[in-house]
């Protein structure tokens, strides 16, 4: 072992964690070299400082009395079914993703169907009902439905989903899409 | 009663076992946190929020460490949010004012309480990886394969850390308080 390796090793060696046969090594290095002998001294010395030291600075903390009661305090509290207000916050809340999901299914349904174009220039507008023909489809699209009654001191919220169908019939230009 | 007692009280959340809990290990665990986190009451919170998540996750500790352990595993990951929320807000700060803030002594830094304030102060100015491990190290008096193995880092990322960590201490402390003055002369000396 030469000194580099040594003072690599030199945390585990205090730990006492090295292999016995990395801690014979590392011992008859010690033996016979003066540096590492004091690069380890150096190291207890700080282990032995610091730890005194942060003893010393935190054994006058102590948690205030009481401390005990807060956290089963606060455990309750975690525990405690919601007020109304708070039931409908919730609710809301809850709420948001579903609507923001139905709402963007139905936009994209809607500009599949009803595209968006800007006129060219010199060109008509277009007027798809006046073309020949038509094909009849089935759009379908979620509704949420959110209901909530009171049941004693409690707010009881309830969160269903409806699926609408309509018949639609469209203009022949998306007759392409059978 | 024993560790095996406790924790089943805590798996039924009993009250009188959750008390228990705080007077054995809750002023271990504060002291922990202020060093950890340099503010009295912010560790107060953290060493609540390690119980109330301990009676949440009773059921998933299977004993293999012991429940001080175990503990001071939750309060470690909580002190991490904590770090990377007030660096978000210093982070903030600099774009509110258009410059880099300068740590605020009287606001971020350690309890006046503490005794040894210097000391307190040169950890707090450390980094939250390099804070932990002198935690770690020098009060939870933790072998390096355990610091690495509770950290989930290699033992080469602990040892190095260490050695920053204490270099910069060092650095930081008044001359009169430097606890670790030759080494840095060796140091110098053996290159």
């Amino acid at each position: 072992m030469n000194c580099r390796r040594f003072q690599c090793e030199i945390y585990e060696f205090l730990d006492g964690s090295l292999s016995p046969r990395a801690q014979a090594a590392a011992e008859r290095h010690l033996s016979g070299c003066a540096a590492c002998r004091q690069a380890l001294i150096q190291e207890q010395q700080t282990a032995r400082s610091l730890s005194d030291k942060f003893r010393r600075a935190t054994d006058s903390l102590q948690l205030p009395p009481g401390f005990g009661h807060r956290i089963l305090a606060a455990l309750v509290d975690k525990h405690r079914v919601p007020s109304e207000h708070q039931a409908v916050a919730l609710f809301w809340r809850r709420l948001a993703w579903p609507l923001v999901a139905a709402a963007s299914g139905l936009l994209l349904v809607g500009s599949f169907f009803f595209p968006v174009r800007a006129p060219g220039p010199g060109t008509a507008p277009s007027h798809p009902h006046s073309a020949g023909g038509e094909v009849t489809v089935q759009l379908s699209y979620v509704v949420p439905i959110y209901t909530f009654r009171r049941e004693g001191g409690f707010v009881i919220d309830a969160l269903t989903y409806q699926t609408n169908v309509i018949d639609e019939r469209l203009p022949a230009q998306f007759a392409r899409l059978r | 009663m024993d560790e095996d007692q406790l924790v089943q009280g805590l798996r039924s959340q009993d009250p009188g076992t959750v008390q228990e809990l705080v007077v054995a290990h809750g002023d271990r665990l504060f002291r922990s946190a202020c060093l950890l986190c340099g503010n009295e009451a912010e560790a107060q919170d953290l060493v609540q929020e390690t119980f109330l998540q301990a009676v949440r996750s009773a059921n998933g500790f299977e004993g293999r460490s012991s429940v001080y352990t175990w503990l001071h595993g939750i309060l470690l990951n909580l002190t991490r949010h904590y770090h990377r929320d007030r660096k978000r807000l210093i982070y903030d700060e600099e774009l509110a004012h258009g410059e880099p803030a300068l740590p605020d002594e009287t606001s971020t830094g350690p309890d006046v309480e503490m005794a040894t304030g210097a000391l307190a102060k040169a950890l707090c100015r450390l980094s939250g990886p390099h804070r932990e491990v002198i935690v770690l190290r020098f009060y939870e008096d933790m072998k390096i394969h355990e610091i690495a193995a509770r950290l989930g880092i290699s033992k080469g990322t602990v040892k190095s850390r260490l050695h920053y960590a204490i270099a910069e201490m060092q650095r930081r402390l008044p001359s009169n308080l430097n606890l670790f003055s030759a080494r840095g002369t060796q140091e110098r000396a053996m290159r």
